[in-house]
């Protein structure tokens, strides 16, 4: 019998080993304050970068039609596959009901979830304008200091939760998606309000039109702050923001000159935030006001071939016209939804969608979610799950969610296996794919499920999971290999091979014939709980 | 430290550490491909003292006047030093030190650094680490590359052994190859060991599908198996091994005891990588130091012993070293600034027993103040890899990117060691408790024969707030309450004298 991890000396495991990333800007937004930022580094959310894993998988024949899926070949596994890597959060039961939905219904209500939508937010104060600091005494700055520090905390909390709760959608995921992409550390930027403005700003659009969100991006404070936008004047340009937005955020690398990235800064001088409100009037498409008269550039700048007197929406205008922002957007949503290495001629396709579309993210999803390409056999099981997705999946496919959780559990889960939400390491967002899994994150991974999934132990965790109700909803409870398969479909994206269904058997079974299997039986609960470890500790487990 | 207690750290290690992609599985372990170049037999320890090393205090040039003239509070005493050289002597701390080099086992290098100091914490550690020059951002360590050269299909086969095990400390940039991580966590906690085991259900070893899926899960079944076998062929070294000499309960002493376990267990592991934190001693230098020479001094001394002891000296050589020295001129703070070069220390039988290079020309410093370099800190790898590995000398240039002069500090192990190494007595102070504390604390020392003692108080402004003389106290334990009589809350030194030496701990009181 194996011994249970307490949550004591699961707590013990001491991340801070991690080299501590510290994204504290030097002098914002008062020298004073930055000050005390670093020295109460110590309470602040610990990011570590997971080293990076660059090697790939070998690229092999996937199905090359850019036909749509035929509603004939719709079946569980298929339904499963594409709940999976939708919220990661579908049980048997759901599976179920969409599968007898239909492909096209399934795939619409997906889409109508994240449809312009708009979470309640964590507290009045994020709409609360920032004090003026130079007029605060010391006292008053730390008392500000650290309130802003514990409702960045808050925010975690509240995304985890909304994550949680959101069941199967797409809204959360696609808004991690933008916020990966637009990865911007919430320790830089220090001002809560902002950063709930920019998530904010992501739901909203996150299947919506891709100009509007970039543009509210760019001009929403935190990204100011974050990309130094802020700072970026007439007589004192930085670059900072012009590079990112083309090489991470619209076209990618060697698709500009260093020609363009000074002009494109030039442009962009002249916006200004206070870390709630901003000088950008997007009525008219410009900054205002004296700080805009006194620090944007109006000379003539020459970017991407055209010339002329432009401020920032210019640049992106410019931008937006390249063939090459649709296809670098659609292989990056390629990547989160399918996998690793893309079909060139499939991105392609979706890239083709999406200009005609006028950049509306909503046809290149359906297209994507409908199509043959997307539920070839050779994709299941090939996507890691981030940290949060896969901690939170969990629970809500254990039946967990309705149960009010213990924030800082989930918090330090997914912590120690290399991600907190708005504090991505840096700007190009988590490495992802096979950087998520190495052998400190691969145990603690295991573990965690584990724990959610054991009943002697996750009621003090304050969970609570009824294993019987999960089996008692799979299509044959009485049939314990088809009651593997069933939950294979929930927890695993690779179909299981026989001698591993055997294994499991067996040591359920514990020698007797798998025919004895009755949920009825005394000391079942044992039993059943056997199972669900040994399911849920398999390598398989960390693949959907 | 007691043997029971060791026993138990060991049951406790806890193994993470590198990735393994790729079908490291599924084959024989005697496939793996070692270029059969190097020996086989020698074993590496690297001490990383943490956050830049205050040479001018560890070597002290009692001879150079702008020595006391820039440090007028934190200057050693000529008197209070351990003599080496005519010009040198060693920190008072550092009694056992002293002895080795009396016996050849010890060396130093004068001096060692890089061109362009770099003064970040985190940069100079990551060039030390890296192997790079101060203008260049190297991505892979230099031990990565060393032991790329040595296994070059790693990972697709991987040796029985973990290649280097790093201890206190999880960033592994040192390990890094190109495309893989080639080191091993180990640590005295014993969580991650537990959920290591208690997590393990490898399933099946049928081959995977030749798609996708099948890719990314031969990818995790290999970590997920390397995981778990090396934590078992480190845990069964552990178990077979033993410590024939007690350590002392410190930070470093653990590791070096784990260590010491692992080389006795027959683990063939090359290279190991301890580190001890605290050497950044921007404020009240003077106690924080001593004391942390002097863990060093002991943790070292009970290895020395140890492996002596178990025949297997000959085998091992220690190496510290820190990413810069300390600023020459003491700060406003009783404490040193980032510096530049600094000395290294050697420990082993193969060694030439001497200090190389001089004491740094203090009439001679760089504008900030620093002293200047003599030896380039990549001439010593080169010199562990040439010499002490036996690796053919092409390989140090690839590793290095450049011909880096092996220093003359490593010559053939000698053989002949008498076991009876001269142990300097030396008294015990174990860390105070409760601490932090209110009313008072409880701490511990113990004699290995009678002596006077002496105790003293100290605020962080270095001044004495009580001193205390107990009279003579015999061989053993013995303990003193701390009782503080309208103090300030906060931190305070407290300072134990016996045998000729002193020790400092460092203690809270909360008011």
């Amino acid at each position: 019998m194996q011994k249970n991890i307490s949550r004591r000396s699961f707590l013990k495991f001491d991340v801070k080993e991690q080299e501590r990333i510290v994204c504290i800007k030097p002098n914002f937004p008062s020298p004073e304050i930055a000050q005390l930022e670093l020295e109460n580094i110590e309470n602040e959310p610990f990011i570590f970068k997971l080293p990076v894993v660059k090697d790939k998988a070998k690229k092999i024949e996937t199905i090359p039609t850019l036909k749509k899926l035929n509603s004939s070949e719709w079946d569980m596994s298929k339904t499963a596959h594409l709940l999976r890597r939708i919220s990661n959060t579908a049980n048997y039961k759901d599976i179920e009901q969409l599968y007898n939905k239909g492909l096209d219904n399934t795939v619409q209500q997906l889409l109508d979830n994240a449809k312009n939508t708009k979470a309640h937010p964590p507290g009045n104060w994020v709409y609360e304008k920032v004090p003026n600091f130079s007029q605060l005494s010391s006292g008053e700055k730390s008392e500000i200091r650290s309130l802003y520090s514990d409702r960045r905390k808050i925010l975690i909390d509240w995304w985890q939760d909304l994550i949680l709760k959101d069941g199967i959608s797409l809204r959360e995921n696609m808004t991690l998606f933008w916020h990966n992409h637009f990865a911007t550390n919430a320790q830089s930027v220090f001002f809560p309000q902002a950063i709930f403005e920019q998530n904010d700003a992501i739901r909203e659009n996150c299947i919506g039109n891709f100009k509007t969100l970039l543009r509210r991006i760019t001009f929403g404070p935190a990204m100011m702050i974050w990309l130094d936008l802020n700072d970026n004047k007439k007589n004192a340009p930085n670059e900072n923001f012009a590079r990112e937005l083309m090489e991470l955020f619209t076209m990618g690398v060697d698709t500009y000159t260093q020609d363009d990235v000074i002009n494109a800064s030039k442009a962009f001088t002249g916006y200004y935030t206070d870390g709630f409100e901003t000088n950008y009037y997007s009525d008219y498409k410009r900054g205002d006001g004296n700080y805009w008269q006194a620090h944007h550039d109006h000379n003539l700048k020459s970017f991407m071939g055209r010339t002329g007197y432009f401020n920032g929406d210019d640049i992106i205008d410019i931008i937006l016209e390249q063939d090459i922002v649709a296809e670098f957007i659609c292989r990056k949503i390629y990547k989160w939804f399918v996998y690793e290495i893309p079909d060139d001629n499939f991105v392609e396709k979706m890239a083709s969608i999406f200009r005609d579309n006028n950049y509306q993210i909503e046809p290149v999803l359906h297209f994507l979610f409908t199509s043959e390409h997307f539920y070839d056999e050779n994709f299941f099981g090939a996507k890691i799950p981030d940290p949060t997705f896969h901690t939170l999946g969990m629970i809500n496919k254990l039946g967990h969610k309705n149960t009010t959780f213990p924030n800082r559990y989930i918090y330090r889960s997914i912590q120690s296996m290399g991600m907190v939400l708005f504090y991505p390491p840096d700007v190009n967002g988590w490495s992802g794919y096979r950087s998520w899994i190495n052998s400190i994150t691969l145990p603690f991974r295991k573990m965690v499920v584990s724990q959610i999934a054991n009943p002697s132990l996750n009621k003090s965790l304050k969970f609570e999971t009824n294993l019987i109700e999960i089996l008692n909803d799979l299509s044959k409870p009485q049939d314990l290999r088809q009651s593997i398969k069933d939950l294979a479909l929930v927890f695993i994206g690779i179909p299981l091979s026989k001698a591993l269904e055997d294994k499991l058997i067996d040591n359920v079974m514990d020698g007797a014939s798998e025919y004895e299997w009755d949920l009825n039986a005394d000391g079942i609960e044992n039993r059943i709980n056997i199972l669900f470890q040994n399911l849920l500790k398999l390598p398989e487990t960390q693949l959907i | 430290m007691k043997r029971r207690d060791f026993v138990k750290s060991l049951t406790a290690l806890s193994v993470a550490g590198s990735q393994i992609p790729l079908m490291a599985f599924g084959r024989p372990k005697h496939l793996r491909t070692s270029s059969g170049k190097w020996n086989p037999d020698r074993i590496v320890i690297m001490i990383k003292l943490n956050g830049g090393n205050d040479g001018l205090n560890t070597l002290i040039p009692v001879q150079d006047q702008i020595y006391y003239d820039l440090r007028p509070n934190l200057s050693l005493r000529t008197n209070d030093c351990l003599p080496l050289t005519y010009d040198t002597k060693l920190h008072p701390s550092m009694k056992n030190t002293k002895t080795l080099f009396d016996q050849g086992l010890a060396s130093a290098a004068q001096g060692v650094g890089y061109p362009s100091g770099n003064l970040s914490h985190f940069r100079s550690s990551d060039i030390w680490v890296t192997g790079s020059g101060s203008e260049k951002i190297w991505k892979t360590g230099w031990l990565g590359r060393m032991f790329k050269y040595d296994y070059p299909d790693y990972p697709s086969s991987i040796p029985e052994h973990p290649i280097g095990i790093q201890m206190e400390s999880s960033n592994l940039l040192e390990f890094q190859a190109e495309d893989v991580n080639m080191g091993t966590i180990i640590g005295s906690n014993d969580s991650l060991y537990n959920i290591i085991k208690q997590n393990y259900f490898p399933g099946t070893n049928d081959p995977a599908n030749d798609n996708y899926g099948g890719s990314e899960l031969e990818y995790i079944r290999a970590i997920d198996r390397s995981t778990f076998e090396y934590s078992d062929t480190i845990q069964n070294a552990g178990n077979r091994g033993l410590n024939k000499v007690e350590y002392p309960n410190t930070q470093i002493g653990v590791q070096l005891a784990v260590a010491a376990k692992l080389i006795s267990g027959g683990l063939k592991t090359p290279v190991y990588r301890l580190n001890l934190g605290g050497f950044d001693t921007h404020a009240n230098q003077f106690f924080f130091h001593a004391d942390l020479l002097q863990q060093l001094d002991d943790a070292v001394f009970a290895f020395i012993k140890d492996m002596s002891a178990q025949e297997m000296l000959q085998n091992v050589l220690l190496v510290t070293t820190s990413e810069f020295g300390r600023r020459v001129k003491e700060n406003g703070s009783k404490g040193t600034d980032h510096g530049t070069a600094a000395p290294i220390f050697l420990y082993g039988t193969s060694l030439r027993g001497k200090i190389l290079g001089s004491q740094p020309n203090l009439s001679d410093l760089d504008s900030k103040g620093n002293v200047k370099i003599q030896y380039d800190y990549r001439q010593i790898y080169s010199s562990i890899m040439k010499d002490w590995f036996e690796l053919p000398e092409i390989t140090a240039k690839e590793v290095l990117g450049d011909d880096y002069t092996p220093l003359d500090l490593i010559k053939e192990p000698s053989l002949n060691i008498s076991n009876d190494i001269q142990i300097p007595s030396s008294f015990e102070l174990s860390p105070a408790y409760p601490n932090p504390f209110n009313p008072s604390c409880l701490v511990k020392y113990r004699l290995p024969k009678g002596s006077d003692v002496t105790i003293s108080i100290y605020n962080l402004n270095g001044k004495e707030i009580l001193k205390e003389q107990l009279g003579y106290k015999n061989r053993g334990m013995h303990q003193y309450t701390v009782l503080p009589n309208n103090w300030a809350g906060g931190t305070y030194l407290i300072n134990v004298k016996a045998l000729g030496s002193s020790k400092t701990h460092k203690i809270t009181y909360l008011k």
